[in-house]
């Protein structure tokens, strides 16, 4: 071959890659088509919404599409994908029939019998019934299914659900049975008011047996997968591109309206939103005056379940261990003004452990209030901060937009108590070792958190996070502490009980009557009584100041002015609640 | 030829292994661990202690993270010899050789496509300021190339976003779905790299033009495509393809920005992604794996000094 033609050889070898193939290298498959039954009943009324059109929008990129296994693709397999016994109706959160037509729940509150509605099918024809619930429930606690991930389930108090995933009773021993092929049982260790809002989360989704016995981990690739939800998965593009279609084969309560919804996996990027290549796009602060001037009309706020705040790090210094040091730390700064004008009001100011949904339980917060706060300071032995260390707050660059806003609250310290601090801006893995860490020499401060509980429970608020019972009356306490949840000597239930009687020991004054308030409620016979102490608990820990709020995330989402039907999740940033809800206004 | 291949390899090999001690060591030492990051990055922040703990225990069992550094070691390389490296800590259904599998092409279409588009903008370039040598022509080829070199691709990036997108609506700003996906990456890339390699070809062109031999050439009357194309470009090519190896190869093993940008599933991204949450699986191997391709090329450069210059013989 003379030298000229090899420019041609090459064009020609690379042309012949995208036609041969068809697409370009790292791209999935398209699924097949799956047989189709019958046609899905059309349940619009023709002045409702009608059904059609393609929503395209980012989301967090997903590493597993696995809903028993927890990642972000679990939450795209509840919003469309797959579909539980019953569903949330909306942002609401309130529980509606999904593949339950009907329930009963037995007068202790222990016995949950689910109706399954005849004639479901999965989007590959199958029939849907009981025992595939009852196959799927237990697969999503069993421990194997996830082994070295996280579990979706996370104590709903299925009976013997935590024994099962210890590993210390079968699975015939757990609490999901199936009766009959449209009858379902579920029996509870304890009652739970919330069990049903808790059972239409991601582990509450059914799987194809079939398809994940036979295909093993690779039963969610878009030429394998089989799914019971409004729509169906066709085709993933790892760390780039995900697309659904509409499930014909759906014969449930939640039918979908769009034709195909399009997930461009993160980083979200405007540019797009304005070129017309998505529908919808979550906006950050930096760009949110340029969007409220030009696309004010497009955007969608929504209030969240996301705190933000300081958490107290322990160590040699004591100088943080006065809890009125830390009230004046939290009293004296403005987080109104500072919203307004640093974050321009994309968060709220917060005062509570408590997010706006809940406001009931947010009158325990501390206030605004530096004349009271510079007294705290005095008594502690720091008039105008005399005599004060400089104290550290530990950030890490991957938590989005808190920096300039941690910036204004060391200023506010500054001018109203005369303290000094500084940010240490960690790298997340550096971050995430130190906060935890106990904090040698001098140094002492606080870490930034976010959190949200995944569901509007205010007392998940209070037991799942920010417990006093590792606020410790010295901070050298928690050496030992640390110690003993490092030592891999010990066999983990042997820690965990000895770490309890550690924290009955050690903690600090507040702790204690944080345990003991927390027996109490245990205890409790009433709900009136469990209410009155939930309330104590709520009082004490603001009051205690070990966990300082912040601020309220909140959300900001573009969404094209054709487009209806999209109801961000308060608890879930930057997802609508179900993809089923969205539709093309004509 | 072979002698000079099997001392090559044997260096190669040693090299990796070297890359691999060095890598684990570093992995190790570095702070922070994907399960502390995880806890809390996946929004999973149960209070819930005893769940982290029997988590916690039960990921050091599967992944083998209970066993002496020494053994973790030797069980990476026995995967990576095996080409059987199991799960990634954050795709816990995806095996790493099944990441690599995917990803790999990606990088290649893109580095081989930026690399065939800068080649086939600088030679000419450099060509045309070798034979103008010193004229407006050369200069300004010069001066562009120049300009090129010195924006970084991922800000030409934004601005051919802002120009094919944003104001000519012609190209989607990102995706890997369809062929037009590939043309912003591939000129954000192809076209930084475009001076460097237009002033490696003008500056040996030029070397090579003053040659006794061009002289000979030109006095029997030969043409511009015999002289310049024929003899003359044949012999300079030497410094491009030295250039041309390892950028090659520094494209193939993954952009972070440019990938991360246009949303292209190369192996950067998995890197970048490894890197930040401590993927150790996924990190260890595919740093091997990246000093692997950079060494697998500059040996492929060598080999090509033969081919382009009898002269140079293998030893």
């Amino acid at each position: 071959m003379s030298r000229r033609y090899w420019p041609k050889v090459l064009a020609t070898a690379l042309l012949s890659i995208f036609v041969l193939t068809g697409c370009l290298p790292g791209q999935t498959k398209q699924a097949e088509e799956p047989p189709k039954t019958e046609p899905a009943a059309q349940t619009n009324t023709p002045a409702g919404p009608q059904q059609g059109g393609t929503f395209r929008m980012y989301i967090i990129n997903p590493t597993s599409m696995d809903p028993h296994i927890y990642t972000y693709g679990a939450h795209i397999h509840r919003m469309g994908l797959s579909e539980g016994l019953v569903t949330w109706k909306d942002s609401s959160f309130e529980v509606a029939p999904a593949s339950a037509e009907s329930w009963k729940i037995s007068d202790d509150g222990l016995t949950y019998t689910f109706k399954i509605k005849q004639g479901l099918t999965w989007s590959n024809g199958d029939p849907l019934n009981a025992r595939d619930f009852e196959y799927s429930l237990i697969r999503a606690i069993d421990p194997k299914t996830w082994a070295g991930a996280y579990a979706s389930y996370q104590g709903a108090g299925i009976l013997n659900a935590a024994q099962f995933q210890k590993g210390e009773v079968t699975a015939d021993q757990v609490g999901v049975k199936s009766v009959d092929d449209y009858t379902l049982e579920i029996k509870l260790e304890k009652k739970n008011p919330i069990f049903l809002m808790r059972l239409a989360e991601v582990w509450g989704l059914p799987v194809h047996k079939a398809t994940v016995e036979k295909f093993g981990k690779d039963w969610t690739r878009p030429e394998n997968i089989v799914t019971n939800g409004p729509f169906r998965l066709t085709a993933w593009t790892v760390n780039s591109e995900i697309k659904l279609a509409r499930n014909e084969n759906y014969k449930g309560p939640n039918p979908a309206y769009l034709d195909e919804v399009q997930l461009f996996l993160n980083p979200p990027n405007i540019l797009s939103y304005e070129n017309n290549e998505v529908d919808s796009v979550e906006v950050t602060a930096a760009d949110i005056d340029r969007v409220r001037e030009k696309m004010g009309n497009e955007l969608l706020s929504t209030t969240t379940g996301v705190i933000n705040g300081i958490w107290l790090m322990y160590g040699d210094n004591q100088v943080l261990m006065d809890k009125r040091v830390r009230q004046a730390l939290s009293m004296s700064v403005d987080r109104a003004k500072i919203a307004k004008i640093v974050a321009k009001d994309t968060v709220e100011p917060a005062w509570s452990l408590f997010p706006p949904m809940f406001k009931e339980w947010q009158q325990y917060g501390l206030k605004y209030d530096v004349a009271a706060a510079k007294k705290l300071m005095a008594d502690a032995g720091y008039p105008d901060g005399k005599g004060f260390p400089e104290i550290s707050v530990l950030i890490s660059y991957n938590i989005a937009a808190t920096d300039p806003f941690m910036v204004a609250v060391i200023d506010e310290w500054k001018n109203n108590l005369g303290i000094t601090a500084k940010i240490e801006n960690l790298e997340w893995g550096n971050f995430s070792q130190k906060r935890f860490a106990y904090q040698e020499g001098d140094y002492a401060g606080f870490f930034n958190f976010s959190w949200t509980s995944p569901y509007p429970e205010a007392e998940n608020y209070l037991r799942s996070n920010w417990g006093l019972d590792t606020v410790w009356a010295n901070g050298k306490d928690y050496k030992g502490y640390l110690d003993l949840q490092n030592n891999k000597e010990l066999d983990p239930a042997e820690r965990i009980k000895k770490m309890e009687e550690y924290r009955l020991e050690h903690a600090s004054p507040e702790g204690q009557k944080w345990i003991e308030l927390k027996a109490k409620v245990d205890a409790a016979t009433s709900d009136a009584e469990k209410t009155s102490t939930y309330q104590e608990m709520a009082k004490l820990r603001e009051e205690t100041a070990a966990y300082i709020p912040l601020t309220y995330a909140k959300s900001f989402r573009l969404v094209k002015p054709g487009f209806k039907g999209v109801d961000p999740n308060p608890f879930l940033i930057g997802y609508p609640m179900y993809f089923r809800s969205i539709y093309v206004q004509k | 030829m072979l002698r000079f291949l099997a001392k090559r390899l044997g260096f190669m090999l040693i090299a990796l292994i070297f890359v691999s001690l060095l890598t684990f060591t570093l992995m190790h030492m570095a702070p922070g661990s994907f399960l502390d990051a995880k806890r809390i990055s996946s929004g999973d922040v149960s209070g819930d202690e005893q769940a982290s703990i029997d988590v916690i225990a039960e990921m050091e069992k599967r992944y083998g993270l209970d066993q002496p550094l020494w053994k973790q070691y030797l069980m990476y390389m026995e995967g990576m010899v095996a080409w059987n490296m199991g799960p990634s800590f954050q795709f816990p259904q995806m095996s790493i050789e099944e990441i690599i599998a995917r990803a790999f092409p990606v990088s290649v279409t893109l580095a081989v496509l930026s690399v065939a588009l800068s080649v086939v903008i600088a030679v000419p370039l450099g060509i045309l300021a070798a034979v103008r040598q010193n004229t407006w022509w050369d200069y300004g080829a010069m001066f562009l190339s120049m300009i090129g070199n010195s924006i970084p691709a991922y800000v030409l990036a934004v601005f051919l976003m802002l120009l094919f997108s944003l104001k000519l609506h012609w190209l989607p700003t990102a995706g890997w779905t369809e062929p037009k996906h590939v043309i912003m990456p591939v000129l954000a890339l192809g076209l930084g790299s475009v001076g460097g390699i237009a002033r490696y070809m003008r500056t040996s062109l030029v070397e090579a033009l003053r040659q006794d031999y061009i002289a000979a050439a030109w006095a029997k009357g030969g043409t511009f495509n015999k002289v310049v194309l024929g003899h003359a470009l044949r012999n300079s090519l030497i410094p491009l393809v030295t250039v041309l190896g390892p950028q090659l190869a520094r494209l193939m093993v993954g952009t972070v920005f440019i990938e991360s940008m246009f949303r292209i599933p190369g192996l950067g991204q998995y890197f970048t992604l490894a890197a930040n949450t401590r993927d150790f699986p996924l990190l260890m191997t595919s740093t091997v794996f990246f000093a692997f391709v950079i060494m697998g090329m500059n040996l492929i450069v060598d080999i090509a000094y033969g081919f382009l210059d009898p002269r140079i013989r293998f030893e």
